[in-house]
């Protein structure tokens, strides 16, 4: 054996251990489960093949909140980004106003999402809601709706809640990667006759797309993992409109009480958080300038 | 560096902008766009204090005066009885000791764990490091819920429910892999020839490690520990889970949620206890804010 080998195994086998006990083979019993009928805790439990995959595909309500899930994470990549990326170009100048800001918006991501439900679920609520009362006090009482009660309106209103966050934590990456870029280039550009638009999209924005790619990849895999907001704001209702996939595993495991089925629908969850960021990993090394 | 270059060249085109003679329109447009810009900035600052301001100003004022003129009436009399109500009435002080109890040793263990095998995946170079790396990196995409009920009844029959080790033990192991990423990055960048040169002159691969790079490691060390911190401190999946049957062993934000369940607690109580429970993370950021966004970064782009 190589003296380094024996180090690293000093060195990496404690943790490895530790990790092979809590993370790997839990993941291994749960595919292990997601085989069988098991439905009360402890019990044993019969082999059934592929049947809760089969049943997790036609079910209504799986099929619901993988819809739900992947209609979330698609506007999670979409809005969170882009509005970071303007915040954070709207705070880029160095003044003092910016530099207030930005430490300001660490509060957002560094609250718990109970404490952000809370604030929204106060925002959105009927009688002395903050939106409601708005819009009594411009005259639209028309509009004033129980937006975390109504089934057309709760998934939005939750997202919204989400979004908030998420777009400050894309802010804060672009942020780094804004002063990362050097000034030569934009100005070189200007030179050349391009327009604040031209900079933005030609220069800037081509820039930052390893930023992007972690900032895509990051809010994905929050995306598809939203069970604390979720659970704070609306635990799934109204009539199960807001429920994604980590509630729905919730809701099979402890009102259901079904662990098989609920280890099929968490294993596609996994299966769909890996090819998401494997796809995401290979769009940003493929349009990467810098290497 | 590249800051003062950036707001150099900024000064430069500013310059440039200000040689060329004003016409009327132009003005006019850029007083446009001026006004423009601070109106989305206006609304940008509302969008994000109003929240924050909103449950700081509830958590002031009497209950008695929320219930008669609503959560948001700007109007009312500050006090800091909620607060002394939450402190000494409700287990708060009792969340908050758990909270750090389980957050501190994970912290600590999850980064040494993490730093240990990130170090020895990038210095040693084991084979089989890119498998090892690719399985304890994954751990990043695993959802919690796929290990709830393994890791029930694995700690069910150590007899560790309702005790905080499920969530010491959990948070470490699982914060393996970020802290894995980012460490191993960090300990790719720096070159090979310092490790050498420290073992040329006599000192073992553990002192190499002690002596000479961790050291090196303190702003990366910082920006896990604010990242591992908050993430732990918040979560609250695990004691739903684990600690549901016993009040005295909840964490903050499981005592948070209970009270927020209930809707016989009143809103000012309830904003007096988030804000306690939010002191904690916001503090630690604040401190530690421009080692978070470095550290972020250099672990998740250089892979």
């Amino acid at each position: 054996m190589r003296p380094t080998t024996r180090w690293a195994i000093l060195f990496m086998g404690p943790p490895i251990l530790l990790f092979t006990a809590i993370v790997v083979v839990p993941t291994a019993m749960a595919l292990r489960l997601s085989f069988t009928d098991a439905n009360i805790l402890g019990q044993t439990s019969q082999w059934i093949g592929f049947d809760n995959f089969v049943e997790a595909f036609t079910n209504e309500h799986v099929r619901k909140s993988i819809r739900i899930t992947l209609v979330w994470t698609l506007f999670g990549a979409l809005i969170p980004p882009a509005l970071g990326l303007g915040i954070a170009m709207m705070l880029q100048a160095n003044t003092r106003f910016a530099a207030i800001m930005k430490s300001a918006l660490f509060v957002p991501i560094s609250i718990s999402l109970v404490v952000v439900g809370q604030v929204w679920i106060w925002i959105y609520q009927p009688g002395d809601g903050l939106i409601n009362q708005m819009l009594g006090l411009v005259g639209l009482e028309s509009l004033e709706e129980a937006w975390l009660a109504n089934r057309s309106t709760a998934l939005w209103a939750v997202f919204i809640a989400w979004a908030w966050q998420q777009a400050v934590l894309a802010m804060i990456l672009y942020l780094a990667g804004l002063t990362s870029i050097p000034g030569e280039l934009v100005e070189a550009a200007r030179v050349d006759g391009a327009g604040q638009f031209q900079v933005f999209r030609r220069v800037i924005v081509p820039l930052l797309r390893p930023i992007t790619t972690v900032v895509l990849s990051l809010i994905a895999i929050n995306s598809l993992r939203n069970f604390d907001l979720v659970f704070a704001m609306t635990q799934g209702g109204p009539v199960r409109e807001t429920e994604t996939m980590p509630m729905l595993v919730w809701r099979i495991l402890f009102r259901q009480h079904e662990q098989g089925l609920a280890s099929a629908v968490s294993l596609i969850l996994f299966a769909m958080t890996l090819v998401v960021v494997g796809g995401l990993t290979w769009w940003g090394r493929r349009g990467s300038y810098v290497d | 560096m590249s800051t003062s270059t950036a707001s150099l060249a900024a000064d430069r085109a500013e310059r440039a902008d200000s040689t060329v003679p004003e016409h009327g329109t132009g003005r006019r447009v850029r007083t446009l766009r001026r006004r423009a810009g601070m109106v989305l900035i206006a609304v940008f600052v509302a969008l994000y204090l109003v929240p924050v301001a909103g449950v700081l100003a509830t958590s002031l004022k009497t209950n008695a005066e929320i219930a008669e003129r609503g959560i948001w009436a700007l109007t009312g009399r500050l006090t800091l009885a909620n607060y002394v109500d939450v402190w000494s009435t409700a287990n708060t002080v009792r969340y908050l000791i758990n909270s750090f109890q389980v957050a501190i040793p994970a912290v600590v263990v999850s980064i040494a764990g993490g730093t240990l095998i990130g170090y020895a995946l990038a210095k040693f170079r084991p084979r089989g490091g890119t498998a090892i790396q690719l399985v304890i990196v994954s751990g990043l995409f695993v959802p919690p819920q796929v290990l709830l009920v393994p890791l029930f009844t694995m700690f069910r029959s150590f007899d560790l429910l309702n005790t905080l080790w499920p969530m010491i033990l959990i948070h470490s192991a699982v914060g393996f892999s970020v802290c894995t990423l980012v460490m191993r990055n960090f300990f790719e960048q720096i070159p090979d020839s310092l490790r050498y040169a420290a073992l040329i002159d006599g000192a073992s691969e553990g002192e190499v490690f002690w002596r000479v790079m961790l050291p090196l490691a303190r702003p990366a060390l910082a920006a896990l520990a604010t990242l591992q911190f908050t993430f732990i401190w918040n979560d609250f999946l695990y004691p739903l889970v684990f600690t549901s049957a016993r009040d005295d062993v909840a964490t903050i934000m499981l005592g948070l949620l209970n009270v927020k369940g209930q809707f016989t607690v009143a809103y000012g109580t309830q904003a007096s206890l988030a804000v306690i429970a939010s002191i904690p993370t916001v503090a630690i950021f604040f401190v530690f804010q421009k080692h978070f966004v470095r550290g972020l970064l250099s672990g998740a782009l250089k892979e």
